[in-house]
């Protein structure tokens, strides 16, 4: 076994145990705390470095480090692993090197902050837990990470806790996304009692995954499986109807929006189906409801971002229409596109949420697009940054989100059935999403960047520090070059993910779509350019689209009403429920029940008292009184003077004299 | 010659004194002297007996312990009336009655 | 060789046992204004079983499925009762749960011992019952003939209900006596069902009676023909019909009310709430485990055919256990009810792993891994509601309330409690690394092939847990603080102490159970093994 394969814990125990060493530094030992995270990620990306060497040296067979967690039974064990292919190299690259590159961001962007310590612990706990649910070769260890992936996302939203709102959405994102993973923790159970092992693949190849590959669960068990996996899956990565809490979780510091609710955490719903792929494709239904499931929310999520105000609810629903895009890439058959598109979303994503993280650090914590404006005279790197990540994002020809949205879209196309024609919703939703993206990036560059400052915070702004503006460099250069990789008809990333999936060729329709994408985006920008300038960016102007539509613009500033539907039904319910329950606990079930058998037994006590003191007491008190009154009589021959004791002594004896002689003499 | 009655009469007369005494008095002392009255008129029908009835000791031994005895009792009695009087602050039989039921 | 040596290398748990209670004997010696000597002394004598526990752990074989350090001797001879010791390995990571958890409890109440004994003056008697009960504890877990083990039963009982009564909250008087008179009425029961054992079979002796109760033809077993024939000779057609059925269900009662199961579990919120924190500490974390390690030596063993034949009524219950004592938690407003709510439906994953195990079906390995997840599940609630509630207490006792609207925002004045109320309570939610998701996930996995409806439903409980446990952490130490919360002190070292052995137990548990299951699984095995035979 190589020597990276067996080693591969490091890449995860290593922030881990930075998390643990930090956790117990005090306070004012903020420097101390970013270097020893900042150097435990630094090895970690260069272990990561030597794992994809491997894995591009050695091929795309899984290689696994495998061992016993613990023994039951008859020589039955919990076996849990560790995985190397060329998915867990990829995510490792991926998480290694964004979590360092946001750490590096937040010396800076937490200078002020008192916890900052506690920041940087927590933020060494999310990537330890991230680099473990890449590499885990066991389905529990993959849910165990996940849970900690989950529990390090709550404690970062709930960083600034003091805040209510804060407090509220830490809360709200970890339960949400528990309703996805009891559906993923049943899909688990299911999963390994089904095919008698946790681990994903073995030397042995008796591997869970393989197991599935071949059929041996059945289609409709396969089914159930995926569909329930897919639950887990749609919770973390903000799937349509579980998107509620990934706009709330911009609560958090923003370096937390861009590694955790962009770059990384997110995408793990993404990977858990392109690990689980080949149980997901036993049967086709469950990647189509992955495909539709992934399409909706791509459309759903992009329109309402083209009615917010706050900077970063804008990328967070660019984010949750992204995994839309993500999801449906891989639902449509896509494996490679849909992992691609993870892989360059990842850093364009980061990109956008870092840039808005200086900028909103150079405004003083001021989110609000409407008081921004003119940023790009004051923050020249900024702007660069922020305008090339924007431009990846809305897939501008060229830059990396060009290429991987394109295999989308191609993906999606060869998706269409001649059976029925909602085979074709996949493309056109991913289409109109994907000039939708284009209009609300516009819109947002326009409001922050041009015009004239609107707000107390734009005009004082300048550009941040060499700790910020550093990360954002390297995360732009890769957000222009990672395209490349999937570059058409020479597509590295393909050989490299899956080497065994169908490519779609690089023909005519394929041009075709990628002519017809583009134009559509340049449009997109180009209308957003037009309808975004001049009076409308002057303080005090409505939106434009506000004017024109503004029923629609309401729906959609409100996000079409679902967390309000949520709270009116579900929330409601369940509350009114457990209101019921404890309410049945305290009257019925103690009051009724305990109470009333306890009542029973206490009349039947009163009636037994009642018979005592009639029957048995009435006679015998009876009797007392008698003796008593008799003995008062008696009383006075114990008068306590012990001469008349004597007396009566002396009238006995004389009494007994005269018996004597009077008996005595017969 | 006195016969056995005479002494037998002159015994009863003096327990009759003393029980007379005893039961009637109120100083605690002269009750003591009444109870010594009937033990030495006891004595007298004892000594009386022995001399009257066939040879044994046993009358003599028999008045000997007891006036021996009711020397004892003497003191005692007057050891206990002196604590009395200490407790209650008299010697008043009457005042004494904390057996009263 | 020296007799008192001879008979010390022979039986290592009757020592154990007794400990405590000879600590409690001492206190007694001491001055009750003397508390510094009241306090130390109770520690240690809490401590010292850690002795013969050691040497206990270090002789036991985890390979071999009976009673080990088993020690008997006739004690009423003409009614067969016997003093009979020992443990496997049902039993040994209990014993090993109380010798952490009283120690920690004594140490925890070293301040402020209950409500309205702000002073000193109720120390003594303080810790002479909190010793007693230990004993009664050890006893219960390590007796093994019913006369002898009842005794211990009810033992563990008595200065709980003193500890109740006088150093409870407010309405201490009447949770005393609803939970004494309460759980009284299960034992009661389950004396008349075990009564009629005896005399069906003229013993008392657990072991002896699992052996009769071993089925021969899938429904029948020595035991239970021996029951039917005394039920006949009495003449009442229907007792002759349903003998066995009803001396399990008398048995099962006295357990029911013990763990609780729903709807048996209504003494349960009261008590703990109004319980000194001492008093909760200990009913949590080990008291309630007896009702469930009663199942493990008692029921399932004893009436494996009738535990079969109502296996769906049990589960229903086991569920309703964990699902409405979840929601009922949701709905709490007092910080201690609420964790109360969390314990009963957390000990219904225990009854929902100890009923599926009666399916008819399903391989051994699966049932196996059930009642380790049960036993672990166990451990790891006996950790994290005694944290809990130790927890609470400190809050209580800082704040003066416990209403959860009260509070809020501690974590900036108290930040090291609420790091480590913070693992309690993720421990509690069931997160993976901590001791809650092993138990759990065994529990789950094992049950899952077994009863794959009710633990797909009993799997809510798992997503109410996160709501009511995060309502909590949100509600103690997130959101705005109020300025009269400025002034709260953090966790002292000895504060710290307490709270960092059971967190640091946490982790271990969580990250490396296999000493903990290897401990149990022979044992469980064989349990599972009998449900093989029945039909």
């Amino acid at each position: 076994m190589p020597w990276i394969v067996q080693y591969l814990w490091l890449i995860a125990l290593l922030p881990f145990a930075a998390a643990l060493i930090t956790a117990f530094l005090k306070r004012p030992l903020r420097t101390p705390a970013a270097a020893i995270v900042i150097g435990a990620m630094s090895i970690s990306f260069l272990l990561s470095l030597c794992a994809l060497a491997q894995v591009l040296k050695h091929g795309h067979e899984p290689q696994t480090c495998n061992f016993n967690w613990f023994h039951y039974g008859e020589n039955a064990f919990v076996r849990l692993g560790f995985l190397l292919d060329p998915l867990s190299a990829m995510m490792l690259i991926v998480v290694s090197l964004v979590s360092l590159l946001v750490f590096i961001f937040s010396v800076g962007y937490m200078d002020h902050d008192e916890n900052a310590t506690r920041f940087f612990c927590f933020l060494s706990l999310f990537a330890g837990s991230m680099l473990a649910l890449v590499i885990s070769n066991s389905l529990l260890l993959l849910f165990m990470s996940w849970e900690l992936v989950g529990l390090s996302s709550y404690l970062l939203i709930g960083f600034w806790y003091h805040k209510p709102s804060a407090a509220a959405a830490m809360k709200k994102a970890f339960i949400v996304t528990r309703i996805g993973d009891i559906g993923f923790f049943i899909g688990i159970l299911w999963f390994y009692a089904g095919t008698g092992t946790t681990l994903f693949y073995t030397d042995d190849h008796q591997g869970s995954l393989e197991i599935a590959r071949l059929g041996m669960l059945g289609a409709s068990t396969a089914l159930s499986i995926s569909l329930l996996i897919f639950c887990g899956a749609m919770g973390k990565s903000g799937q349509f109807p579980l998107h509620v809490w990934l706009p709330d979780a911009m609560e958090g510091p923003t370096p937390v929006s861009a590694l955790i609710h962009a770059a990384t955490m997110v995408a793990a719903g993404v990977f858990l189906v392109g690990r689980m792929y080949p149980l997901f494709m036993v049967n086709e239904s469950a990647l189509h409801v992955v495909a539709f499931v992934g399409a909706f929310t791509a459309l759903f999520a992009a329109t309402i971002a083209v009615a917010q105000w706050d900077i970063k609810r804008i990328l967070a629903y660019s984010t949750v229409s992204q995994l839309g895009y993500m999801m449906m890439g891989l639902g449509v058959g896509g494996y490679v596109a849909g992992l691609f598109h993870l892989f360059t979303h990842a850093f364009f994503k980061a990109l956008l949420f870092l840039g808005s993280g200086s900028i909103i650090h150079a405004c003083h914590h001021e989110q609000d697009i409407r008081k921004m404006g003119g940023l790009q005279a004051k923050m020249h790197l900024t702007f660069v940054f922020y305008g090339i990540g924007t431009l990846a994002l809305t897939g501008f020809p060229l830059f990396a989100g060009f290429f991987s949205k394109d295999d989308l879209l191609l993906g999606a196309w060869h998706f269409h059935r001649t059976e029925s024609w909602a085979f074709y919703i996949p493309f056109v939703f991913g289409l109109i999403g994907a000039a939708f993206t284009a209009f609300y990036m516009t819109r947002q560059v326009k409001y922050v960047f041009f015009g004239k400052a609107r707000g107390e915070g734009a005009e004082h702004a300048h550009e941040s520090g060499p700790s910020m503006t550093f990360p954002l460099l390297v995360l732009a250069a890769l957000s222009v070059l990672t395209g490349f990789l999937g570059f058409p008809g020479h597509h590295f990333f393909h050989h490299f993910l899956g080497p065994n999936t169908e490519a779609h060729a690089f023909d005519g329709t394929a041009l075709s779509i990628m002519f017809g994408s583009s134009i559509l985006v340049l449009v997109a920008i180009y209308s957003g350019w037009k309808v975004y300038s001049g009076r409308v960016l002057e303080a005090g102007a409505t939106d434009p689209l506000e004017a024109r539509f503004p029923n629609a613009f309401r729906i959609l500033q409100n996000k079409y009403y679902v967390d309000e539907f949520y709270e009116a039904t579900v929330v409601a319910f369940t509350n009114a429920f457990a209101r019921g329950v404890s309410l049945f606990d305290r009257y019925v079930l103690n009051g009724l029940f305990v109470l009333g058998s306890s009542m029973v037994v206490y009349v039947l006590s009163l009636v037994s008292q009642l018979m005592d003191d009639m029957a048995i007491n009435g006679g015998f008190d009876k009797g007392c009184s008698t003796m008593r009154k008799a003995a008062g009589w008696n009383r006075w021959i114990q008068n306590g003077l012990s001469q008349h004791y004597l007396k009566l002594t002396s009238l006995g004896i004389i009494l007994l004299f005269i018996l004597a002689l009077y008996f005595g003499n017969r | 010659m006195p016969t056995l009655s005479d002494y037998l009469v002159l015994s009863a007369i003096l327990f009759s004194i003393g029980l007379a005494g005893a039961l009637t008095r109120r100083n605690t002392i002269i009750i003591l002297v009444g109870l010594e009255m009937m033990l030495n008129a006891a004595n007298i029908n004892l000594v009386a007996f022995w001399h009257f009835l066939p040879p044994s000791p046993t009358g003599q031994m028999f008045a000997l312990f007891a006036i021996a005895i009711a020397g004892a009792e003497a003191a005692t009695g007057l050891a206990l009336v002196i604590a009395v009087y200490r407790h209650y602050r008299s010697v008043n039989a009457e005042d004494i009655s904390n057996l009263k039921g | 060789m020296n007799p008192i040596l001879e008979y010390l290398r022979n039986d290592i748990i009757t020592p154990m046992t007794f400990l405590p209670c000879i600590g409690a004997l001492l206190l007694l010696f001491l001055h009750r204004s003397d508390v510094r000597s009241i306090r130390l002394l109770a520690f240690f004598a809490s401590l010292s079983p850690l002795l013969p526990l050691m040497r206990m752990i270090q002789k036991y074989d985890s390979s071999i499925s009976s009673i080990q350090f088993s020690f008997k001797a006739a004690w009423i001879p003409s009614f067969h009762v016997d003093y009979f010791v020992g443990v496997d390995g049902l039993s040994i990571a209990m014993v090993l749960l109380v010798s952490i958890i009283t120690p920690l409890t004594i140490l925890g109440s070293f301040r402020s011992i209950g409500a309205p004994e702000p002073s000193k003056a109720g120390c003594k008697t303080f810790y002479t019952l909190i010793l007693l009960e230990q004993t009664g504890l050890y006893g219960a877990f390590t007796a093994l003939n019913f006369f002898h083990w009842f005794i211990f039963w009810e033992m563990s009982l008595v200065p709980m209900f003193f500890l109740i009564k006088l150093f409870g909250n407010e309405d201490r008087t009447h949770a005393a006596y609803q939970f004494f008179i309460y759980t009284f009425v299960g034992s009661v029961a389950m004396v008349i069902g075990m009564q009629f054992i005896y005399l069906a079979t003229d013993s008392w002796d657990f072991i002896d009676l699992a052996k009769m109760a071993l089925p021969t033809d899938g429904v029948h077993s020595v035991l239970s023909s021996k029951i039917e024939n005394l039920a006949g000779s009495i003449g009442v057609p229907f007792l002759m019909n349903h003998a066995v059925t009803l001396v399990f269900l008398l048995v099962f009662a006295g357990f029911a009310v013990k763990v609780p199961l729903w709807p048996f579990h209504t003494w349960l919120p009261v008590t703990y709430t109004q319980a000194p924190t001492a008093g909760s500490m200990l009913l949590t974390g080990l008291m309630s485990k007896m009702g469930v390690y009663g199942f493990l030596r008692v029921i399932l063993p004893l009436f494996s055919p009738s535990i079969a034949a109502h296996a769906t009524t049990l589960l229903f219950l086991a569920v309703a256990t964990i699902v409405f004592g979840a929601l009922a938690a949701m709905a709490q407003r007092d910080l201690k009810t609420l964790v109360a709510y969390s314990s009963v439906s957390h000990l219904g994953y225990c009854m929902l792993g100890v009923f599926a195990v009666a399916s008819v079906t399903g391989n051994v390995n699966d049932k196996a891994l059930a009642l380790n997840g049960v036993i672990l599940q166990m451990f790891a609630h006996g950790l994290s509601a005694a944290g809990l509630f130790y927890f609470v207490g400190l809050i209580e006792q800082r704040a003066q309330t416990r209403a959860l609207a009260d509070l809020g925002g501690l974590r900036k004045t108290v930040p090291v409690m609420c790091g480590l109320m913070g693992v309690t309570l993720f421990t509690s939610l069931g997160l993976p690394g901590l001791a809650g998701f092993v138990g759990e996930f065994m529990i789950f996995r094992g049950a899952f092939p077994l009863q794959i409806g009710f633990t797909c439903v009993a799997a809510i409980g798992i997503l109410l847990a996160a709501l009511y446990l995060l309502r909590m952490m949100k509600g103690i130490f997130f959101g705005p603080q109020d300025d009269k919360w400025n002034a709260m002190p953090d966790l002292s070292m000895r504060e710290r102490l307490v709270s960092g052995v059971l967190v640091a137990l946490m982790f271990v548990v969580g990250i490396a159970p296999g000493y903990l299951i290897s401990l149990s699984n022979s044992a469980v095995l064989e349990l599972a093994k009998i449900y093989r035979l029945v039909a």
